[in-house]
């Protein structure tokens, strides 16, 4: 009896630090600035331009285990169309120092592959209590942000 | 117990979020590559930063940090950090609040929030501020040990 319940409990304690597979909709993006555009939400959950304008996003992610040192290890971000390729639309993903104004980031434009509408990223570095967002440069012609998807170790 | 104890640290999350997590509904609040937060307009705005829970079970958190940029030697920012549960028509809640004093990157730290008295389950988190209209006070971003 005493075995199983160590058995059960080893068992527990793997799945809670288990990896971490979180998909957020473009809705959870804000707005960066202002100017020149004014992003929006589209009925879709997507973060969009509106009026064919260009805008900026920044799309949070929340961290689940900030004591790891990477801040993921792969990561998408998922573009619906229409999207042409001579405006691409580029993401950077950054993780950040909570005091200091250390940081690591990892950029994607759908430039380098036009036939797709996923950015994809690998490992991106981080440290004990930092945090980490996509910030992106939405094009002319409507591209949005469908969802973001993060895989935490 | 040393398995237990194993157990136990597996499962405190520490989450940490960008000030970009922060909602404003306001063309007056801005979002920075940094991922900070900050209020451009003429009047301060209220601001809402989200926490996101993983177990509904227990206090809504044992501890968590507010970073703050201040700059402003005249402004000073306060942040309250609430638990908040509406059950059998009542409202109950918890809050602690911070302010920012001086000058310079700030961390604003809480304790234990959304247990005890006010029960132990079902509460939802967050941190509200009304945000001062100077760009000088930037919410950087936010830990949470659950």
């Amino acid at each position: 009896m005493t075995r199983f319940l160590l058995f059960a409990l080893l068992c527990w304690s793997a799945s809670a630090s288990a990896l971490e597979d979180r998909t957020y909709m473009g809705s959870t993006c804000q707005q960066s600035i202002i100017e020149p555009a004014y992003g929006s939400y589209s009925w879709a959950g997507g973060f969009t331009t509106p009026n064919q304008d260009v805008a900026i996003a920044l799309c949070p992610i929340y961290r689940r285990n900030s004591q790891n040192y990477s801040l993921f290890y792969a990561a998408t971000v998922n573009i619906e169309p229409p999207y042409p390729h001579d405006q691409p639309l580029s993401c950077t993903a950054y993780s950040r120092h909570p005091t200091g104004s250390s940081y690591f980031f990892s950029t994607r434009s759908t430039y380098s592959d036009p036939t797709t509408r996923q950015l994809y990223y690998g490992s991106l570095n981080a440290n004990t209590g930092w945090w980490g967002y996509f910030y992106c440069f939405l094009p002319l012609n409507g591209a949005r942000i469908g969802s973001y998807r993060v895989q935490e170790p | 117990m040393v398995v237990l104890a194993l157990a136990a640290t597996a499962f405190a999350d520490r989450r940490a979020y960008p000030g970009a997590a922060c909602q404003s509904y306001t063309v007056d609040v801005e979002y920075n590559y940094q991922g900070r937060i900050y209020n451009t307009g003429s009047v301060s705005r209220t601001t809402i930063c989200p926490v996101v829970r993983e177990d509904f079970v227990g206090s809504s958190f044992n501890s968590a940090t507010v970073y703050v940029t201040d700059n402003s030697a005249s402004t000073n920012l306060t942040v309250t950090a609430y638990a908040r549960r509406r059950y059998n028509g009542t409202t109950y809640y918890a809050f602690q609040s911070r302010s920012t004093s001086g000058t310079g990157v700030q961390a604003l730290s809480y304790g234990t929030i959304g247990s005890g008295s006010y029960g132990s389950f079902a509460y939802a988190a967050y941190f509200y501020c009304e945000l001062p209209p100077t760009t000088d006070i930037q919410i950087r971003g936010y830990e949470v040990f659950e």
